[in-house]
Parts: C-alpha cells; sequence; structure tokens
C-alpha cells in the first residue's frame, strides 16, 4: 500500500516518464504536464483510496490519460470547481526530432497510439496494454501490428528508424 | 538510437513542480469543495423557500424555452446496431443499454463495457466491472433499468463503474468535451448496494439497498453533488423540492398518479419511464389517446400547463398493453416506446400539434433510451 513517502517517490521517479507517455498520446507537452500534475492531485486528495491501488503508477497514468483523451485539455467545467495545477517548470526544447515521431504518432488512430506508447514507451506487456485500455489481448496485438506498418510508412524518410520500429 | 529514444530524452528535461505545490493545489481543491457544499446547501434553501413561496402547493411555475434548444435524433439498439438518426454504428457486442446527450451515444455492452458514439467514431469510456453480491437481476424493476444514465437535455452521462466487487464508483462524463468531470466512490458500508436512479443538472440521485417489492419512492434516496462529491440522504421531499426547483423545458409536470406524495400537487418530472396509454380510447384509466397512465386518476402537463396527451397515428391498431415514454428529441417532440408481440413501435409525438407519428418500426426486443430492452408485457 503507497504511503505518503511512497507517493513522494512515485511522483519523482514516475513524473517525467509519465508526462513523456502522455505527451506522445496528446501531441501537446503543456497538456501532458497538466494531465499528469492533475492526476497526482487527485492522488492526493484521494489519498486512503491510491493507498488501496496495486499498481499507483498505472492509476496516476490512466487518470492522466483520462484527462487528457478526446479533448486533451480540461472542460471549463471542471476548470470552474477546480484551483489551477502549478503548470510547467521550465522550458523544454522539443526540437525537430521530437516533432516528427508526435507528427507520425498523432497520424495512427486514438486506440494504435494508446497501443503503441503503453507498450513502448511505457514498456508494458502486451496483456498489462491489453488491462489498461480495457480491450482483448488480440486488439492490443492487431494495433500494434497495424501501427508499426503504419509508422514505418510515416517515418520512411529515416530508414534506421523503420527497421528498429519493425525490431522493437 | 530510435525515435521512440529520442522522445524518452525529453523527460531528462523536464523539471518536475515541488510536489508539495500540488499538495496545497489539493488543499485549495478540498477547501473549494467544502465551500461550494456550503453554498449549495444555502442556494437549496434559498430556492426552496422562493420555490415554495413562488410556486404554492400546486407548482404553477411556467418554465420558459431555451433560446436555441438542441435536437437529438431518434435512438435504439438492435443487437449490436445502434440507429442513431441517420447514422448506424455497429458495436462489438450487443447493446444492453444505451441513454443519449446532445453529442451522441452512450451504451453498455453485454461484456461490461462503456461507450461513447457520436455516429462517426466510437470510443470506449469505461467499464463496468464485477457488480458483486446483493446485484441481482431483479433491481432494475425498482428504478430504471441499467448502469448508464443522461439528463434530456446537455451533455452529461453518468454511469457506476466497479473497481472492485460490491464497491461501486460513479462517474460523470462530459461527451461535449471528452472529459470526465467527477468520479468518487459511492459511500456504502459492506454488504449494502446502491444503482443509480436519475439525474438533473445539479445532481446524480442513487438508490440505496434498492429492493424490488418497494416502490422506487419507497427507496433510501441518496443525492451525489458531482461538485463537491458529497453524497446526501435525502428524502422523498427533498427529491420533490430538488426536482421542482431544477425542472427544465424537457420535463412534464405530474398529478395525482399514486406516486410521491399523496398531496393534490403538481409535481416534476422528466418523464423517462413514464407509463403511457396507447390509443385506449374506451377506457383504462380514462384516458383517451396517448397520454400518462397512472395507479390514480392522473393529470400531466407539459411545463406549459398544456395537457400532455396527444392523437394517436392514423390508423394505429388498438393495444391493451402499455407504452413508454422513453426520450425528447427537442423541448416540443417526445418519443414513445410501443413493444407490439411483432415489432416495436417508437412513436414521435408532438407538444403543439398534439399529434403522433411512427418514427421507427423496429424488432422485438430492441433497446430504447432510459428504457432498457423492449418487451411486449400487454
Amino acid at each position: 500500500m503507497p504511503t505518503a513517502m511512497d507517493l513522494d517517490e512515485l511522483y519523482h521517479a514516475s513524473y517525467r516518464r509519465l508526462v513523456v507517455q502522455i505527451y506522445a498520446i496528446c501531441g501537446d507537452l503543456a497538456a501532458a504536464e497538466d494531465a499528469v500534475q492533475d492526476a497526482f492531485v487527485t492522488a492526493l486528495r484521494k489519498e486512503s483510496q491510491f493507498a488501496r491501488v496495486s499498481n499507483p503508477e498505472a492509476w496516476v497514468r490512466t487518470v492522466a490519460l483520462n484527462g487528457v483523451r478526446h479533448g486533451w485539455r480540461h472542460a471549463s467545467v471542471v476548470r470552474r470547481y477546480q484551483a489551477k495545477v502549478p503548470g510547467p517548470q521550465g522550458s523544454v526544447d522539443v526540437g525537430p526530432e521530437h516533432v516528427a515521431i508526435v507528427a507520425a504518432l498523432e497520424e495512427l488512430d486514438a486506440g494504435q497510439r494508446e497501443a503503441v506508447v503503453l507498450h513502448y514507451l511505457a514498456d508494458l506487456a502486451v496483456a498489462d496494454v491489453a488491462a489498461q485500455l480495457g480491450v482483448p489481448e488480440g486488439t492490443v496485438k492487431s494495433r500494434l501490428a497495424r501501427a508499426r506498418d503504419r509508422l514505418a510508412d510515416l517515418l520512411d524518410d529515416t530508414g534506421d528508424d523503420k527497421e528498429e520500429l519493425r525490431h522493437v | 538510437m530510435s525515435e521512440l529514444d529520442v522522445l524518452r530524452r525529453i523527460g531528462d528535461q523536464i523539471v518536475p513542480p515541488p510536489l508539495e505545490a500540488l499538495r496545497e493545489t489539493a488543499r485549495r481543491r478540498d477547501r473549494r469543495a467544502r465551500v461550494a457544499t456550503s453554498l449549495a446547501v444555502a442556494a437549496i434553501v434559498v430556492a426552496t423557500a422562493a420555490t415554495t413561496a413562488y410556486l404554492g402547493r400546486d407548482s404553477d411555475r411556467r418554465i420558459e424555452p431555451a433560446p436555441a434548444p438542441t435536437v437529438r435524433l431518434l435512438t435504439y439498439a438492435d443487437a449490436s446496431t445502434i440507429h442513431f438518426g441517420e447514422h448506424t454504428v455497429e458495436a462489438d457486442a450487443p447493446v444492453v443499454e444505451l441513454d443519449v446527450t446532445d453529442d451522441g451515444v452512450g451504451f453498455r455492452t453485454d461484456d461490461g463495457r462503456i461507450w461513447f458514439t457520436d455516429g462517426s467514431t466510437t470510443d470506449q469510456l469505461g467499464a463496468l466491472g464485477e457488480t458483486g453480491p446483493g446485484y441481482g437481476d431483479t433491481w432494475p424493476l425498482t428504478s430504471r433499468p441499467g448502469w448508464l444514465l443522461s439528463p434530456n437535455a446537455g451533455s452529461r452521462l453518468v454511469w457506476f463503474e466497479f473497481p472492485a466487487p460490491g464497491e461501486p464508483e460513479v462517474v460523470v462524463y462530459d461527451t461535449d468535451t471528452g472529459q470526465e468531470v467527477a468520479r468518487d466512490t459511492v459511500a456504502l458500508q459492506p454488504g449494502h448496494t446502491a444503482v443509480p436512479a436519475l439525474l438533473s443538472d445539479r445532481f446524480v440521485y442513487l438508490i440505496k439497498d434498492p429492493n424490488p417489492e418497494e416502490m422506487p419512492e419507497d427507496q433510501a434516496l441518496v443525492r451525489y453533488d458531482p461538485a463537491t462529491g458529497e453524497q446526501t440522504r435525502i428524502t422523498e421531499q427533498d427529491l420533490i423540492r430538488d426536482l421542482d426547483a431544477d425542472a427544465a423545458v424537457r420535463s412534464i409536470r405530474l398529478k395525482g398518479d399514486g406516486r410521491w406524495d399523496s398531496s393534490d400537487a403538481f409535481h416534476y418530472s422528466d418523464g423517462m419511464g413514464q407509463q403511457m396509454a396507447l390509443n385506449l380510447r374506451n377506457g383504462v384509466a380514462g384516458v383517451d389517446g396517448v397520454a400518462p397512465v397512472g395507479s390514480g386518476d392522473m393529470r400531466a402537463e407539459d411545463v406549459s400547463g398544456r395537457t400532455f396527451a396527444f392523437e394517436p397515428p392514423q390508423d394505429y391498431p388498438d393495444k391493451t398493453g402499455v407504452a413508454w415514454l422513453v426520450q425528447w428529441l427537442d423541448d416540443q417532440t417526445v418519443v414513445v416506446l410501443s413493444p407490439l408481440p411483432q415489432r416495436t413501435d417508437l412513436i414521435v409525438c408532438h407538444l403543439e400539434s398534439k399529434t403522433c407519428g411512427v418514427g421507427a418500426s423496429a424488432p422485438t426486443g430492441i433497446v430504447a433510451p432510459d428504457f432498457g430492452k423492449s418487451e411486449s408485457i400487454g
């Protein structure tokens, strides 16, 4: 069960990678930071419930993912009742190489993009991706296969990457 | 280096805000929620007093139509096919319940997954999970059929999820923004149960420990406020006051139907699931045409004070069963589900002209909004 100290450790250990994963899904770094911070705020507000969660990082990721899904930004109806989170803490140099991969990911449909990010960036097993997305493992495998093909085509300009993606 | 590793490297540049700043945000939100609770209580007291003074005992208030009324599409599901106006959406599995918002259709498939479709794209929003002991097959008889509901206008969709058996969470979702607005664990002692009952612009109402042998108004009611997370046990009178205060254009006024309190007063209802008589011109409960029918001598009006009754569709066959109000398409148009032995008709009735027509004829056993599976019981 996560304690206050565990939450502190979880925050510092996982914040960056969660932001990257959410960024890869929504394509907006500020929105990703907002969503991850909001998810940790939710965890802090529901500490007793959070303490019973078996996989706290997956819980935070799910809450953050729900936060960015579809609309990418929190709705005014939510903001009306919620104090603002601190926001991005410093400028991040998003170079053209980052833009290229995020742009390619954006070309995938949402289900494929989430599967790719959870499997390849969050390093979740196919079964865990299936559990997180609430779909059968076969669906995850087919989404990954289609996504790999699509990304390979999209990133065709960088030949090494195509080969790399096929073998990840 | 793979492109994905390039993305990972962005993480090295990200500086997390101090966790204490997030703790302060959490504390501020908690404080704000408590203030909102106080304001909501005060508002209810003021609204109740004002409502009582203005409406008198008979709820004579007239509600003006919204300036830009939204239009919804005639909706039902036949097995795994959802008919949504001119759209046809194929679900992954048979649909067991659905409800409509201004933006599309929320539905649950028989594998427990909860979805939303706008007619072109479909996204999974959640999953019911394993409900656990105490949730039998008969409980829907006490309220509405299922775990998913939406109001007659707007973008709010509410459902239950069970992260663990017997421990439901209530989820409030905005189908316009695609954002989860609230999610809270339903406060239950071990061994107790709760189901969603109805929804207003402000609150979600739950029935605690539903008992199929009791009428809905005799059940234990809980009011959940998504803005604050507060869950409050309320009385039937509290609910009546809330519904009167929050009544919207797409409401009906009912009196003497043998439900609610026994006083001779009109009370507002969203009308969903209201039992209707259909073309019983020769006198079941004294109803002519298409009109609500209850266990008592019932009167029903729309919010403008017009009698809520319609001419049946031309040449519509007599039937001895009942029909049900299942959908508002706009401020002036409702849908009545007529389950017949060989088919199900969705009859569209207009408040202004008082006329009805058959909007769609579908097979038996379709799933209708706020109603569940249609079965002929006549």
